[in-house]
């Protein structure tokens, strides 16, 4: 009789056994890339809010969310939603990279195993950058070893005690060591072709993203090259294939997606929120005609002001019922199944453009950003300046998560006009607003967490 | 030396009465009264005979040398005497040691509700029930004396015919679907709510919320009696908000886009798709909201004879909602047979088969959602005036396409089932073994086709299965004995087994080939809501219970009960509950007998520990779970930590109750005071998310429930006219006195959890109104003071959504053939949150209607009013305040039925043995300065957690019903 009392969970397994075996552990590995999926990562906000939290001038909130819309008027508070759901789906990730790295011993394959940690790594330096960048300072090598940034957790937790640690914030610099020692392991872990998962040429377009970020071009510029030599990939024929298709030969990482399996349809989702399709999308975001018409009549990055099925650029009209027709929506979110690229060959290009021009090699960096403008189909530069690489990473990577990070890091100010009373309004990039706070409940529960200012 | 007694029961009319039960006293030895009211039973010497009958004054009668003893039972209004369900057996009100509320048959029969809880609403006291919703089917909240949890269930433990049953939402939408709509009400005997410890712990681990014994309808030997219903009638809601219409909207909007810088406000309208010169004035708040309908057929045979008892019923239910597509229809028919194989061997079946057909209302936070219509811009039409087909181009989705283009329904198969043998192999010794299934089979069906929000460009199709198999096994021994006429004792032990299996299949699908097309089998590609899973519980107990009399006079009474439970921690899995009573009836002391003014006294205290078990099965495990990238699956931990420690939370319970009978019962009633002190609390408690986890569920921290119940009754005029009133007043006080850190709901609710404060205490920043110079918002300081900036004001208390205390109003006038009643509810010192405050009463914040009241919008320097400058997409009073914080007191004319029986020599001609016939209304007026829709409101669209209370989200509101009805007996 009392053998009825122990009833197992049909659909789920114990943490006990649930790694002892190293066709479990794989399992793990694929349930981190899983968790990328997930809206309040790449799955919708780590790419949307960026693009929204320094989006003025370059698109509209229209949506009911006043998450969103807090974001783009940078009136957002400690109980937002999203800075609340990605702080918790970043530090998930990482618990599941840190609880793989534990259950390495049974691996046996040494290919594997160091296959696993490198992937683990690479997931847990890209969640400490990502949430370092968005609720921390702006790098900067002079103040960023007093700068706070967020706590870094490397064990494997599990036990009641584990999972109650409070931990205190780390110091920008110490975060962005830690990415990089991370990064740094996981180049020589992982494998150069590794499927559509992470190879060391991913983790190498990170890190030249890391470096990037952190104002240290030349070491970013080296990796770019790298990848740019060494990994096989090539520049799609267009641009517009790389959001159409999966896996294109551009293509860094990339979140896989399928109908079944996807960040969502009705309130999640970059298409859910950006595609103004008849019924397809909320079109939540909307591009303004003023950022519109920084591209180039012949760039086909830009708009024709045709509806989708007419349209032959990455712009077009949206059609949706419940907003207003003649907006431009992203032709870059168009369906809830596509997959979403992360990174991407082009960028590495402009990495590379921009360190040879801060080395001082001007006809470098043209060639690079010149490869990019003409896939597009835009006018080569025959000159250029820092501005023209930061516009031109602009218009290539638009929608796709780094305008905030660009004007950060560039300390460049958003300017952008009021569209009510045409007043021009101007926001610095330090402004303490364009930092997420830290989510009010993780500091009810864990007194050790300092919150931004402003907050 | 046994002697045989026989004679006939009477009512005062002189008529016969069936049915009533001739108990030997102290012993089981009883029978029950035949059609005409006669009954035979052989008794031992000096033995005192019980007659009782549920609607009569019970009596007591030695038999000393009487062979014969006719009786006249005098017509009960106030119950005292009445056999009172109890767990596992009956007693008589007057012998209990509990708190216990026992309604009967006529306070559910013939009310147009879904389900019974909502019939018995302000007559309860000592339980709020709030309905949460004006949706049919939606689940209700029931609390039995405040809430003893906060993150495990509060809802109270149900058993019908000695069955706990599946009271939990099993549905897959966000709100609850009530499981126990699927019993009529009309089948419905005794409803028995056990409140205190003593009354409840026999329960155990499952009892701290108290329990609901449910009995159904038995048949009686004598003559057949066939019964036939119907009512019809017909219900609109309680009460619409008010919104702008479409001169007043033109005017805010475009003073809000004007404050804002825009030269042309119609520009602002152009950018949203909205036409400043639309000729439409569309009333959105009336388009999602219809005419209702209600009607009922119900039809019992009961009857039987000595050997065989039976009661048959089948009853059709038909509710057209108030809500627009909202229709819930239900059928249901059931058997209950007792059959005597000999006097010592009974054996006993009670069937019960329900269909049961919901379409739905979609989630308070769906934009599908009837009642999010009125956000609509009122100068956007219903309809395309060019294609005469629904408006598909409006700010917000027209949901009204959803009706036209799809379905939302939720069918039911429900039995509650229960077979019996009783065998008394010596006198006072009975045993009884019983098994029930409760068995619940939910398809919910949903379909959009392509155009609809949901549907997309191609259409979506969701099927969902559920079926719950929940199978108990009762099995007792009770034994009954007098020793020396003194002292009388009833003994109860016992053992029980409950397993629940719930299995769900659910497919769900896109790309349809047209809206003709609406299985999941016609969708091209199958989605991710495409899943079967299981989940089951288990619960082993052993009990006991015995209850000591001496002289009728001292009562003492105690019971214990050992759960084990799949739920718990390998370290916790079996726990021990208990209680303790005593009680002491005055009048029967030498001093009060035979007193004129006095005639019952009864004084009774209890101390009791009762636990909670209602939390997730598995939530003691630390467990991975699949999850799923593109066409690959790997694993993830779940957010919650393992905890094998884990147990059932503690309940402490002291209750002193007296109970009191003057004027010969006239003036009746029950004072009842307690302390509910709730340790160990099932908590999920959050963690921080940089360790990878959520929640722990935790047996920490403690709460305090505290109050008083009065119930009071009186018969005013016993003549010709009868008039009786009644009225319950209940006050809860809830505390939370211990907790790790404050729980905070989060998203815009207001609702958190905080040492020292009521569960759900509102708290957040404080609106302080408008500055009269420039119109902004302002908010409280921690230093009291006020500021523009939102980020500069302090937390702190805005609001309790739990009452002071809530209460009914009852009254009854008979004259002659006529009888009248009256329900009233009331809820008094609670506040409501307006969670959609922000988007319809934040002075034009954004294009969403707004509510009339933003029409006293700040315009001029020096104006003094509580509703900002409009400033169009500027957060001026926008954030989630106090603002929309509002107090939820009501009194509601819950129930008014006028009835009319026709005369005895009327029916003596017909064929027919009564007739009545009645009107009815329900809802019929509310009383609230709430100024939202309805203030019994509760929406369940934020998780539904315990503590978020009192929280309004486009939730629809209840229907106030009149109907007419007709009763018939042969």
């Amino acid at each position: 009789c009392e053998k009825q009392l122990d009833l197992e969970p049909p659909q789920s397994v114990d943490a006990a056994t649930a790694l002892d075996s190293e066709s479990k552990v794989g399992s793990a590995v694929l349930g981190l890339y899983a968790k990328f999926d997930d809206p309040s990562l790449y799955g919708t906000q780590l790419i949307l809010i960026p693009d929204i939290l320094g989006g003025n001038g370059v698109v509209a909130w229209q949506g009911s969310f006043t998450t969103y819309r807090d974001l783009l008027n940078r009136t957002t508070t400690n109980l937002n939603g999203l800075a609340e759901s990605t702080w918790r789906g970043a530090y998930q990730a990482i618990n599941q990279a840190n609880l793989v790295i534990n259950a390495l011993g049974v691996v046996e394959s040494r290919q594997l195993k160091a296959q696993y940690e490198g992937e683990a790594r690479f997931v847990r330096a890209d969640m400490l950058f990502e949430l370092v960048r968005l609720y921390g300072k702006q790098y900067n090598a002079s103040t960023a070893s007093s700068d706070l940034g967020v706590p870094i957790s490397l064990t494997a937790n599990q036990t009641q005690e584990e999972a109650a640690t409070d931990l205190p914030r780390a110091t920008v610099a110490e975060v962005y060591a830690q990415v990089i020692t991370d990064l740094q392991a996981a180049i020589t872990l992982l494998p150069e072709d590794n499927g559509f998962r992470a190879s060391s040429y991913t983790a190498k377009a990170l890190l030249a993203r890391v470096y990037l970020q952190q104002g240290n071009r030349d070491a970013a510029g080296a990796q770019a090259d790298e990848v740019i030599k060494n990994s096989g990939k090539a520049l799609s024929p267009t641009l517009v294939a790389v959001f159409r298709n999966r896996n294109s030969a551009e293509s860094l990482f990339e979140i896989q997606q399928n109908d079944q399996n996807n960040a969502g349809t009705a309130n999640n989702g970059l298409a859910t929120l950006y595609a103004n399709i008849d019924q397809l999308g909320r079109g939540d975001v909307r591009v303004t005609e003023d950022f519109a018409a920084q591209y180039e009549d012949s760039d086909v990055r830009g708009t024709d002001f045709e509806t989708f099925n007419l349209t032959r650029k990455l712009i077009y009209v949206g059609t949706g019922p419940t907003r207003a027709p003649d907006l431009l929506r992203s032709g870059k979110w168009v369906s809830y199944g596509q997959n979403i690229p992360v990174i991407r060959l082009a960028e590495m290009y402009l990495i590379r453009a921009e360190a040879a021009f801060y080395a001082g090699n001007q006809s470098a960096a043209l060639a690079d950003v010149n490869t990019i403008r003409a896939r597009s189909g835009a006018t080569p530069l025959t000159t250029i300046t820092a501005e023209d690489i930061l516009r031109e990473r602009q218009l290539e990577l638009a929608f796709e998560g780094v305008r905030l990070h660009d004007l950060k890091r560039t300390g460049t100010s958003i300017v952008y006009t009021n569209a009510s009373n045409g007043a021009t309004v101007t926001v610095a990039s330090d402004s303490p607003r364009l930092v997420l706070p830290i989510p009010q409940r993780e500091i009810n529960v864990n007194p050790l967490l300092v919150q931004n200012p402003s907050y | 030396q046994t002697r045989a007694v026989s004679g006939r029961v009477v009512g005062p009319d002189g008529a016969g009465i069936p049915g009533v039960t001739v108990l030997e006293q102290g012993t089981t030895n009883g029978v029950s009264t035949g059609g005409e009211g006669n009954y035979t039973l052989t008794v031992q010497p000096n033995a005192i005979l019980v007659f009782s009958s549920i609607g009569y004054i019970g009596q007591t009668i030695p038999v000393g040398a009487q062979s014969i003893i006719n009786v006249t039972l005098s017509n009960n209004e106030t119950l005292l005497s009445e056999a009172v369900v109890v767990g596992y057996g009956s007693q008589t009100k007057a012998d209990l040691t509990g708190a216990v509320t026992q309604l009967t048959a006529k306070d559910v029969e013939n009310t147009p509700v879904v389900s019974f809880e909502q019939a018995i609403q302000g007559r309860t006291p000592g339980v709020t029930i709030n309905q949460t919703s004006g949706k049919l089917g939606a689940g209700p909240q029931i609390r039995v004396r405040g809430s003893s949890s906060v993150t495990a269930s509060n809802q109270p433990l149900y058993v019908i015919d000695g069955i706990p049953v599946t009271s939990q939402d099993v549905s897959s939408d966000t709100e609850p679907l009530n499981p126990l709509a699927d019993l009529n009400p009309n089948d419905i005997e005794s409803i028995t709510i056990l409140k205190d410890a003593s009354a409840s712990a026999i329960y155990g681990s499952r009892a701290s919320n108290g329990v609901i014994l449910v009995t159904t309808k038995k048949g009686r030997e004598g003559q057949t009696k066939v019964n036939v219903g119907y009512y019809v009638g017909t219900s609109t809601a309680t009460h619409k908000r008010k919104f702008l219409n479409a001169a007043q909207y033109k005017e805010l909007f475009a003073e809000a886009a004007t404050n804002v810088g825009y030269t042309n406000p119609a520009d602002a309208f152009t950018e949203n798709g909205l036409d400043y010169n639309s000729p439409y004035d569309e009333n959105w708040v009336n388009a999602g909201l219809q005419r209702g309908r209600v009607s009922q057929y119900d039809f019992n045979v009961s009857g039987g004879d000595a050997k065989t008892r039976f009661y048959l019923s089948a009853t059709y239910n038909d509710q057209k909602g108030i809500i627009i597509s909202n229709r819930y229809r239900r059928g249901s028919a059931r058997l209950n047979l007792d059959h005597s194989i000999s006097d010592k061997l009974k054996v006993g079946l009670n069937l019960s088969l329900t269909r049961s057909y919901n379409n739905r209302v979609p989630e308070d936070n769906a934009f599908s959602n009837p009642i999010q219509l009125n956000a609509l811009p009122p100068i956007q039409p219903k309809y395309d005036p060019v294609t005469n087909l629904l408006n598909p181009a409006t700010l917000y989705y027209n949901n009204l396409q959803d009706l036209e283009y799809g379905r939302n329904t939720a069918g039911t198969y429900r039995s509650f089932s229960t077979a019996y043998l009783t065998y008394q192999p010596v006198k006072g010794l009975s045993l009884r073994t019983e098994t029930g299934a409760d068995f619940l089979n939910l398809n919910e069906e949903l379909y959009r086709a392509a155009g609809t929000q949901d549907g997309g460009n191609s259409g979506y199709g969701y099927s969902n299965q559920v079926q719950v198999v929940n199978y108990t096994t009762n099995n007792t021994a009770t034994y009954n004995k007098v020793l020396n006429e003194d002292h009388s004792i009833e003994a109860l032990v016992g053992f029980s087994f409950q397993k629940s299996n719930t299995q769900q299949t659910s497919a769900e699908g896109r790309g349809f080939p047209n809206a003709e097309f609406q299985k999941v089998a016609s969708a091209a590609i199958k989605t991710a809501g495409s899943i079967s899973s299981a989940n089951d519980f288990s619960f082993i107990s052993y009990f006991g219970r015995l209850n000591y009399s001496f002289r009728n006079k001292y009562l003492l009474s105690g019971s214990v009960r050992r759960d084990g439970s799949s739920r718990f921690g390998n370290n916790n899995r079996y726990g021990t509950f208990g209680a303790g009573s005593v009680g002491w009836l005055i009048t029967e002391e030498s001093f009060l007998q035979d007193n004129s003014v006095v005639n019952f006294l009864k004084l009774r205290a209890s101390y009791g520990i009762t636990g909670n078990a209602e939390i997730g099965n598995y939530a003691s495990r630390r467990l991975f779970s699949a999850i799923f990238y593109a066409d690959q699956a790997g694993i993830q931990p779940g957010t919650t930590v393992g905890n094998p420690n884990l147990s059932w939370e503690t309940t402490g319970q002291v209750d002193v109750g007296l109970e009191f009978g003057f004027l010969n019962n006239r003036i009746s009633g029950e004072v009842d005071v307690y302390q509910k002190d709730t340790r160990d609390l099932l908590l999920n408690r959050q963690l921080p998310y940089i360790n990878g986890y959520s929640v722990i569920t935790e047996n920490v921290g403690n709460l305090r429930n505290r109050g008083l119940e009065i119930a009071l009754n009186g018969l005013v005029i016993d003549k010709e006219v009868k008039w009786n009133v009644g009225g319950n007043i209940s006050f809860n006080r809830n505390k939370i006195t211990d907790l790790v850190d404050p729980i905070i709901a989060g998203g815009n609710t207001l609702a958190q959890v905080r040492e020292g404060q009521p569960i759900g205490v509102f708290w957040g920043v404080k609106y302080a109104g408008v500055d009269p110079d420039n119109g902004d918002a302002l908010y409280y300081t921690s230093e009291g003071t006020t500021t523009n900036v939102y980020s500069q004001a302090s937390q702190q208390k805005l609001g309790n959504p739990n009452p002071k205390f809530t209460g009914g109003i009852t009254s009854s006038v008979t004259w002659k053939g006529f009888d009248f009643s009256l329900l009233g509810q009331f809820v008094y010192g609670n506040d409501i949150y307006n969670t959609a405050g922000v988007y319809q009463s934040v002075n034009a914040n954004y294009f969403d209607n707004q509510t009339v009241d933003q029409l006293r919008r700040w315009q001029n320097p020096g104006d003094v009013t509580n509703v900002p400058q409009a400033r169009l997409y500027e957060p001026n009073g926008t954030q989630v305040s106090s603002r929309w914080v509002t107090s939820g007191s009501f009194l509601r004319g819950k129930n008014f039925t006028l009835g009319y029986t026709l005369p005895d020599y009327l029916m003596n001609k017909g064929f027919a043995r009564t007739a009545r016939i009645y009107v009815s209304a329900q809802n019929l007026f509310t009383i609230t300065n709430y100024d939202g829709y309805d203030p019994e409101v509760n929406t369940a669209t934020f998780g539904g957690a315990n503590y978020i209370l009192g929280h309004d989200f486009y939730t629809p509101p209840l229907a106030k019903t009149l109907l007419i009805g007709v009763n018939v007996g042969f």
